[in-house]
This record gives structure tokens, C-alpha cells and sequence, in this order.
């Protein structure tokens, strides 16, 4: 009862017209942000942190907030269109969302990833409000051991994503790991395989390398090739979702929201495991696995869902409890601290206008989105149909601007250029970059959980185990594993009759 | 014709020469920030970066230039002309404890670099989670002896300050300890929070909210008094711990060649800046303890600093090997 009116509080504050008008310009920009491929939440929100000085900082706080979930909204236009990820994290949408566009159903997709945030926005913020302490004590509960368990999970569903020859998605999965070895090593600083390049210290980004792979790859692929411009052409059948497309979404939504919801809100988890553990979990609940990859809805909606429902749920661990899972909490928590705001498990307490404010502005910045984001779709499919050359300079345009502006460095544009034809190469020999980045964001990660968790454990592997939530991580691993060879259903095996 | 060849190159001249006798600065300095935005490095710059523009009356500019401990910055900024119209956000990390621990750091702070002020430190804490048993560093270094090889102690990474600051009270207090790294600050208070590491080290700034709201005990301080808003963490000074006082601090220097007359301008600038109650108050609101040192106090503090890091590096053997 009194988180209902303590939200009440809230939306008083957040339908204040001047608040109102940053949420909107907070949205606003963080589509804007989201669509464009290299620039993120974070860099936009270091750039505008010196023009929020002057303004109030529960204003403020709601308008860079609303940038990061707008991010979230605009990140899947061009992955959807173009085969570029907006945000890192927008990979996965690729892997369908552009399939479909080939297929004229680009609408569709826009539309239904527009619907999935949306909905996703909305459920988990009702989520945070009423289990914001257990998702926060979770988040606390998780410490190197249970981090590496999770990393182990998120590698056994590597083999999941497989769509062709199982042989090459692990080749590609081991190359992934290689390189995410690459740079300062996390324990003892030791520098590996950078050849005196200090730009590659810090190992090689992920933007970059997704940008290169996906998007310019498929520039390079196309070039010189005449034929395809029928498929986006002729057929742009309905511009928006039909009813079908609704039944098969609906649950795919719910699941997303709720991976994201929970795999969100852990710090060093990021947002695009759980995206890939959500594209993998409708892979395998759904009908027509060997169909995923080449345009279902449903490789769309789920992570879309979790996305959204991720960025929600990374409120969660900030404002209670004063730590950042994701890089733009960081920030966002630097700029509170130069509001004079301590974030803290005292935030709640000191500071309710500013909490509940934050709150109630992320349900009306899911309502603002949707209003922005779904007329807009006609417009966004006309993208399409711009004639090649220009389209594909365009895409060239922005992915170089994109990974420079990543880390005003240009060594990322160099990784981009190197990944987009290492890109053209696997795409010509049939090689899936999927597995790739999945391995490239968690190589880094499992090592570095595994050899802390040894550190704590004095070397004992033991600790994997008599850590209850780590041994629930492991036992669900396992399973995973042996499941496919108990059952008779694989899922490659539809693709092998095809081939 | 003739003209425009006589009548050009004077008008060059003139104006080359011109912008020399002219007042610094006449166009935007950019800061360079050698850490990603958010962090506590950058908080403060930003914050100084403001305070700057108003006194010198030209915008300055932050500019994150992360990577490498900070190195990356560094060989960064050493790539502009030493004109005064860039400026380096230093902390510890890049210019004393990188070139020490990191082997392939090829700039020296004492030949490359001018300082020209010190503008705050935040001081260090040992934390430890807030319903441990323990009261005091005493207590537990005392329950680390009894059981050797029990504690684990969260740091921001190899090299840094909150590493070095555990080096230090392992080797005075010779207790068996386990040093975990962490990527940053950031993850070693949840780390202490959910018990993964019996205790952690971290700037004052990031553990604060947490010491205040009673989940983190601070049992010693890097900082040499109490600082008024926690009355209740003792310094490591007062515990017998004066040479555990390691603090991240942050200053800015000049790359070295920085004409004397711009340096003189920019520290006088500074100086105003640093002072000025406004920053003060805003910086303190950070977690920082502002301190103005000018630059030849600066200069001495950074070989101190130099030396007593230089010396826990080689009886710790945390260098990296090159």
C-alpha cells in the first residue's frame, strides 16, 4: 500500500510539465543515440552531464534515465534494417530481425520489437517496485563463484545457437574466447597477445567487432552482387503486425521480461547474455527450431523483451543499494554525485522525490516511446528502399563514426575494419557469427570469476560447489548438456535435412 | 602580384607572432581524462573543468581518453604540442604506479610532465561488511593471524592504490592474506557486501553511502585526520598505521616544453579555480577532500609518493615483468 502512494508521489512529480518535457527530450535522444550504431547511452549521457548542472537533479535524473532506456527502443531499428546492432547489446536482434526484413517483413519486426520493449518496460517496472529488495540482495549474492557458474551456462547454450555445422560454431566459439584473451590479464596485469599495441590493453571492444561482423560484412558481401533487390522491393507485405504475429509473440514477451528482469539486475552480467540465454530459450520451447535464423518473429520479441525489461531492472541494485551493473549506471551514478546526491542504500530515504520521480518517469518514458516509435515504422521501412549505393555508403558512414566514437580511439575502427572482412570471409564459407560474440563477452568474464573464485578458495574447486546457488548454476548446466543426447529431437538435425 | 607576395607572408608573420605575445589562453584547453566517464576521476575533473572555464574565460573541454591503467592517456596528451592548450587529469594510477608496475609504459612523470596544481585527494578505507565481529584493524589482522590464509581482501586491480595500500599493512603486520583484484573500485563493494571477500579496499567516496547506512564497517582511513562526515573511521595513523597512506589523489599536469609564462597563467587559474567555496562545496559533495597544493608542493608530493611506491612495489614483487 505505501509503495502504491509513495508511486502516486511519483507521478505527481514526473507529470509536472517541465519534467514531462525531459522525459520526452530524454527519450527523444535516446532513440536518436540507439539508432545510431557506436554512440551509447554512456557517451551521450558524459556529453550532456555539463548542461544538467544548471537544472534540478530529480530533472535531470529523469531525462539521463530516460536516455537509457530509449537506447534500448532505438537500438533494434538498425539491427533490424540494416543488420547493424545500434547498441552492442542489440546483436541478437540481428539474427532474425534482419532476416525478416529480407523478407519483406520488416514492419512486423519493428513493430512487435517496438510492442515487446514496451510491454517488457511496463512489466518490470511494476516488478522493481514491488520486488526491488529481493532482486537487490540477489544481486549482492552473486560473487565470483556464482558468476563463473553463470558463464558456464551461458557457454553450454553456445552450442544452441548453432544453426549449420556444429564443428564451426565451436570453431567459431574457441576463436570468440581467443579473442577475448587478448589484453591486460585481469589478475596479474600481464599483457597477452597485443604485440606492444597499448590500445589493446584493455582487450578488443565489443562494438567494434559487432559492427565489423554483422553490418559491414554484409556491405562487403553484397557488393558486386546485383540481384537482390527484389527480395526488399516487392514484397513490404503489412506494415504492422498482424494477429498472428501477436499469438506467437506473446509468450516469447513474457519469457523475455522475465530473463531480463532477473539476469539485468546482476552486476557484471551486462545486457546481452541475457538476450542471448532468452534467443536460445525460445529456440529450444519453441516448434520449429531450425527455423530460427532465418526471420521468426519470436528470435525478435524475446529479446527484445529482455532487453528492455534488463535496463528496467538495472535501476534496481543503483538506486537501492548504490551499485551499477552496466557502464551507463556507472555514470549515472558519478552524475548524481556531482548533483550532491549520495546514491546509497540511503537513497530511498533522503531522497523519495527523486526515487519515486525516477520511477514514475520510466512508465511514462515507455508510453512516450511507444507514441514515438511506432508511427515512425512506415517512415524506418522506407529506409529500404533507398538504392544500394547510397544505403551502403551510409552504413560505412556510420560504422566507422560509430566505433571511433566508441572510445574517441582509432584503433576500434581498425578492429572494425579487420572483423568486417574476417565478417565477409565467415559469411562466404558459411561460418555464424553468433556464437563469436557470445564467446567474445564471455570468455573474459568466466576467467576472470574462475581464477578469483580461486584466489578466495585457495585453489580449491570445491567452492564451485558447496556455494548453493553456483552448485543450482552448475546442475542446470549439466542438464543442458546431457538433454540432447538423451532426446532424439536435435536441433540442428532439421538443418542437415535441408543442407 | 608582387604584392600579395610581400603582403602574405608579413601578415603570417605578423599574426604567428602575434598569437605568441597574445594572452593564453585565446581558444578552447582541452582536459584530457584518462578514465572512463562516471568514474571518480572524472567526477572530479568535470567539476574543476568548469570552475576553470569560468576563470579563464575559455571553455575547457573534458575528453575521456581511457585505457590502460590511464597509460593510454597519457601517451595521449604526449602526442599534442606542449602549448598549454591541454591539460592531463592525472591521478596516481598513470603517472607513478602504471610506470612502476606496468612494463611497457614509456613516459616518465618527473622528465615528460610539468605539474601544475593538486587539487584534492580521496582517501582510501578498509572496509569490511557492517554485522562483522570486528571493530578495529587490530581485531582483524589479530583474527588473520590466528587463521592464516582465511582473509581475502577485494582491491581495484593490480598496480593501483587500494592495492597497494593492502601490500603495505600485509607487510607491517606480516599477516597471511589473500589479495583478490577486482576491475575497478565499482566491484569490490558488492563483493564485500555479499561476503565473497572477508574485507575490501576502496576510496572513501564509493563506500561511503554504505558506511553511513550501516551495511560497511570502515575500520582505518588513508587520509591523516578523521574526516567530518565519518567520525567513526579511525585513521590508519591513529591504529599505528602512518605509512598506510595512500590516497588516490588528482591533479593536473602540462606535458614538459609548456612555455614557463603559460604555465605561471595556468597554475595562477588553477589556484583561483581550486579555491573558489563553489568547487569546494561541490567536490566535497563527491567524496573528495579538497587540498590546493601549488606546483613545486605538488612536484614534491609526487616524488614522495614516487618513492614509497617505488619501494612497496620491490619488497611486494608486484611489478609486472617486462
Amino acid at each position: 500500500m505505501e509503495t502504491l502512494t509513495s508511486l502516486l508521489y511519483g507521478f505527481k512529480i514526473t507529470l509536472m510539465p517541465i519534467n514531462l518535457l525531459y522525459c520526452f527530450i530524454g527519450v527523444f535522444i535516446g532513440t536518436l543515440i540507439g539508432v545510431l550504431p557506436g554512440i551509447g547511452p554512456s557517451a551521450t549521457i558524459a556529453l550532456l552531464l555539463p548542461a544538467t548542472f544548471k537544472i534540478n537533479p530529480v530533472s535531470a535524473l529523469i531525462m539521463l534515465s530516460g536516455i537509457c532506456y530509449g537506447a534500448m527502443y532505438g537500438g533494434s531499428t538498425t539491427s533490424i534494417l540494416l543488420n547493424i546492432p545500434g547498441e552492442p547489446s542489440s546483436v541478437v536482434t540481428c539474427l532474425d530481425g534482419y532476416q525478416m526484413a529480407r523478407k519483406g517483413r520488416a514492419g512486423p519486426a519493428l513493430g512487435i520489437s517496438a510492442m515487446g520493449s514496451f510491454i517488457a518496460g511496463t512489466l518490470s517496472l511494476f516488478g522493481l517496485l514491488f520486488m526491488a529488495p529481493t532482486v537487490a540482495d540477489l544481486a549482492i549474492r552473486l560473487g565470483p563463484a556464482e558468476n563463473f557458474s553463470l558463464m558456464v551456462m551461458g557457454i553450454a547454450i553456445v552450442t544452441f545457437l548453432a544453426r549449420g555445422s556444429m564443428v564451426k560454431a565451436l570453431l567459431m566459439a574457441a576463436f570468440g574466447l581467443f579473442l577475448g584473451s587478448i589484453g591486460t590479464d585481469p589478475i596479474t596485469a600481464k599483457v597477452r597477445f597485443t604485440y606492444h599495441m597499448r590500445d589493446l590493453n584493455d582487450g578488443i571492444a565489443l562494438a567494434p567487432v559487432v559492427m565489423g561482423l554483422f553490418g559491414v560484412s554484409e556491405v562487403l558481401s553484397n557488393v558486386g552482387v546485383a540481384i537482390r533487390r527484389e527480395i526488399f522491393e516487392g514484397k513490404i507485405k503489412g506494415l504492422y503486425p498482424n494477429k498472428q504475429d501477436w499469438k506467437d509473440s506473446s509468450k516469447p514477451i513474457a519469457r523475455g521480461t522475465l530473463i531480463g528482469f532477473f539476469l539485468g539486475a546482476l552486476p557484471g552480467v551486462g545486457s546481452i547474455i541475457p538476450q542471448f540465454i532468452a534467443y536460445v530459450v525460445e529456440k529450444k520451447l519453441s516448434k520449429y527450431p531450425e527455423k530460427f535464423g532465418t526471420g521468426v518473429i519470436e528470435g525478435v520479441a524475446s529479446p527484445e523483451a529482455c532487453n528492455n525489461s534488463a535496463v528496467t531492472s538495472q535501476f534496481i541494485p543503483l538506486l537501492s543499494l548504490g551499485i551499477p551493473s552496466t557502464g551507463y549506471g556507472a555514470l549515472l551514478m558519478g552524475a548524481l554525485m556531482i548533483y550532491g546526491i549520495q546514491p546509497g542504500p540511503l537513497l530511498i530515504k533522503n531522497n523519495p522525490d527523486l526515487f519515486w520521480g525516477v520511477m514514475a518517469s520510466m512508465y511514462v518514458g515507455n508510453v512516450l516511446l511507444l507514441v514515438l516509435n511506432l508511427p515512425l515504422i512506415p517512415l524506418w521501412v522506407r529506409i529500404l528502399k533507398i538504392p544500394y549505393s547510397f544505403l551502403y555508403s551510409l552504413i560505412l558512414i556510420l560504422c566507422v563514426i560509430g566505433s571511433y566514437s566508441y572510445n574517441n580511439n582509432v584503433t576500434d575502427v581498425l578492429v572494425m575494419a579487420v572483423c568486417s572482412v574476417l565478417g565477409y570471409l565467415f559469411k562466404k564459407y558459411r561460418y555464424e557469427g553468433a556464437p563469436l560474440v557470445l564467446a567474445l563477452v564471455l570468455g573474459p568474464l568466466l576467467e576472470t570469476a574462475l581464477r578469483r573464485s580461486l584466489l578466495i578458495s585457495k585453489g580449491s574447486f570445491m567452492i564451485f560447489l558447496t556455494h548453493p546457488i553456483s552448485a543450482v548454476f552448475l546442475i542446470i548446466t549439466a542438464v543442458i548438456l546431457i538433454f540432447p543426447m538423451v532426446t532424439i529431437r536435435r536441433i540442428g538435425k532439421g538443418l542437415e535435412a535441408e543442407e | 602580384m608582387v604584392s600579395i607576395i610581400v603582403v602574405f607572408p608579413i601578415c603570417v608573420l605578423w599574426y604567428g607572432g602575434a598569437s605568441a605575445e597574445e594572452k593564453y589562453p585565446t581558444r578552447s584547453i582541452e582536459m584530457v581524462i584518462p578514465f572512463a566517464p562516471g568514474g571518480a576521476t572524472d567526477v572530479g575533473a568535470r567539476i574543476t573543468a568548469d570552475e576553470l572555464a569560468k576563470v579563464l574565460k575559455v571553455a575547457v573541454t573534458p575528453v575521456n581518453k581511457p585505457g590502460a591503467s590511464g597509460t593510454t592517456g597519457g601517451a595521449y596528451i604526449l602526442t599534442k604540442k606542449s602549448d598549454g592548450y591541454a591539460i592531463f587529469a592525472a591521478t596516481g594510477g598513470p603517472v607513478i604506479n602504471a610506470p612502476l608496475v606496468l612494463p611497457d609504459v614509456s613516459y616518465d612523470v618527473f622528465k615528460d610532465f610539468i605539474p601544475v596544481a593538486y587539487f584534492a585527494s580521496v582517501p582510501n578505507v578498509f572496509v569490511v561488511k557492517g554485522d562483522s565481529p570486528w571493530k578495529s584493524l587490530k581485531d582483524l589482522i589479530d583474527y588473520a593471524k590466528k587463521n592464516p590464509g582465511k582473509v581475502t581482501c577485494g582491491s581495484a586491480g593490480t598496480g593501483t592504490e587500494s592495492h597497494i595500500n593492502f601490500e603495505i599493512l600485509k607487510s607491517l603486520t606480516k599477516a597471511d592474506m589473500t589479495h583478490v583484484p577486482f576491475k575497478s573500485g565499482g566491484d569490490v563493494i558488492p563483493a564485500v557486501l555479499g561476503g565473497h571477500v572477508t574485507m575490501g579496499v576502496n576510496v572513501i567516496a564509493a563506500a561511503g553511502p554504505q558506511i553511513k547506512a550501516g551495511t560497511l564497517k570502515g575500520l582505518g582511513i588513508t587520509s591523516s585526520k578523521r574526516l567530518p562526515d565519518y567520525p567513526g573511521v579511525p585513521t590508519n595513523a591513529e591504529q599505528g598505521f602512518p605509512q598506510i597512506n595512500v590516497s588516490t589523489w588528482l591533479g593536473y599536469l602540462v606535458t614538459a616544453g609548456t612555455p614557463a609564462p603559460v604555465v605561471k597563467t595556468l597554475a595562477a587559474a588553477f589556484e583561483k579555480a581550486i579555491k573558489s567555496p563553489e568547487l569546494i562545496q561541490k567536490a566535497e559533495k563527491a567524496g573528495y577532500v579538497v587540498e590546493y597544493k601549488n606546483p613545486q608542493e605538488f612536484k614534491k608530493y609526487l616524488e614522495e609518493q614516487y618513492a614509497q611506491v617505488s619501494k612497496v612495489v620491490k619488497e611486494a614483487g608486484i611489478a609486472v615483468p617486462k
